[in-house]
């Protein structure tokens, strides 16, 4: 047998034994102090109690009539404002067609006219000339 | 019995009413014939803007821009404007008998026939009437019968003459004044 493995063999088998020793101390098992299930469940109703709103409590704010009337009132709002913006939208959408017909009519009004002075400045100047 | 007859009586009044409506705010009728050159025309033009829509498309006007600007100041005492433009593939496609209708309607003393011009060698008659009131121009026509194109302008209400010379020059179309245009910067 080799001298150098049965020395390896050796510390192998030592380092097992301190780990197996280390977790046999970390995870044993320990008392707790005294009170310390008390102060645990002392701390418990303490956040219960703390919290924002309970369920019975938020049932009754739903049953408020003020609460209610409230978010009645903010949805009526926010449907109305809704409203209002897509007459806005639809306003402000013939308005602009309105302004294009105007623009329209009236470049059509104003070649026409072009035309029609070009024919009589043209009519004026053959009448004007010698031949 | 009765009862009913005067209710019929008060609807066929309403109705009337009604129809007489569109029809008072306007100078001329169109002819009912233009209504159907439409379904010939390569292009129609149909604008029927009366008072209280001039004034909503004022309010959209961008007084920054130049056209808009000039738009704006043309129409604030106008109470219509009526535009029926159709543009033809061939020629001989609307009657002369519907520009007549109209020019018929123009005979009265309150129409000034302003001025005409026909043209035999290429077929283009135009003619521009002024409605006066008052010594003041109250409505314009323009007729412009063309061999491709038949256009009829009603502006209707109180009418600047500076700005119907001014028109002629405007909404990028050069303005003449007599002679040549020359444009600038070129």
């Amino acid at each position: 047998m080799n001298p150098d493995s049965f020395k390896a063999n050796e510390s192998g088998r030592m380092s097992e034994i301190e780990l197996e020793s280390a977790l046999r101390h970390t995870l044993r098992s320990e008392q707790p102090p005294a009170g310390f299930a008390e102060r645990i469940l002392a701390e418990a109703a303490r956040r219960e109690q703390g919290s924002a709103i309970s369920a019975p409590q938020r049932g009754q704010l739903i049953r408020m009539p003020g609460l209610r009337f409230a978010a009645a009132a903010a949805l009526l709002l926010a449907t109305s404002l809704g409203i209002q913006h897509r007459a806005q939208q639809q306003e402000q959408a013939q308005g602009q067609v309105a302004r294009e017909k105007v623009l329209l009519a009236l470049r059509i009004t104003s070649s026409k006219l072009h035309r029609l002075e070009m024919r009589v400045s043209q009519l004026q100047s053959d009448d004007a000339s010698p031949n | 019995m009765i009862r009913n007859l005067s209710l019929q009586f008060a609807a066929a009044v309403l109705a009337a009413a009604s129809l007489a409506l569109p029809a008072s705010a306007q100078d001329i009728k169109f002819p009912v014939g233009l209504d159907k050159l439409a379904a010939k025309a390569k292009e129609t033009v149909d604008v029927t803007l009366d008072g209280q829509m001039l004034k909503w498309a004022s309010k959209f006007m961008d007084k920054d821009k130049e056209n808009d600007a000039e738009a704006k100041q043309i129409i604030q005492n106008l109470k219509g404007i009526y535009v029926r433009s159709y543009e033809f593939e061939k020629e001989g496609e609307y009657s002369p008998s519907d520009v007549e209708e109209i020019r018929s309607q123009l005979q009265s003393p309150t129409w000034q026939h302003m001025v005409g011009v026909r043209s035999k060698k290429d077929g283009d008659n135009a003619d521009v009437y002024v409605k006066m009131e008052n010594g003041q121009v109250n409505g314009l026509v323009v007729i412009a019968a063309e061999p491709h194109e038949l256009t009829i302008v009603n502006l209707v209400g109180l009418i600047d003459p500076d700005q119907i010379s001014s028109l002629g020059g405007e909404f990028g179309i050069p303005k003449m004044t007599g002679r040549p245009h020359v444009q600038k910067g070129k």
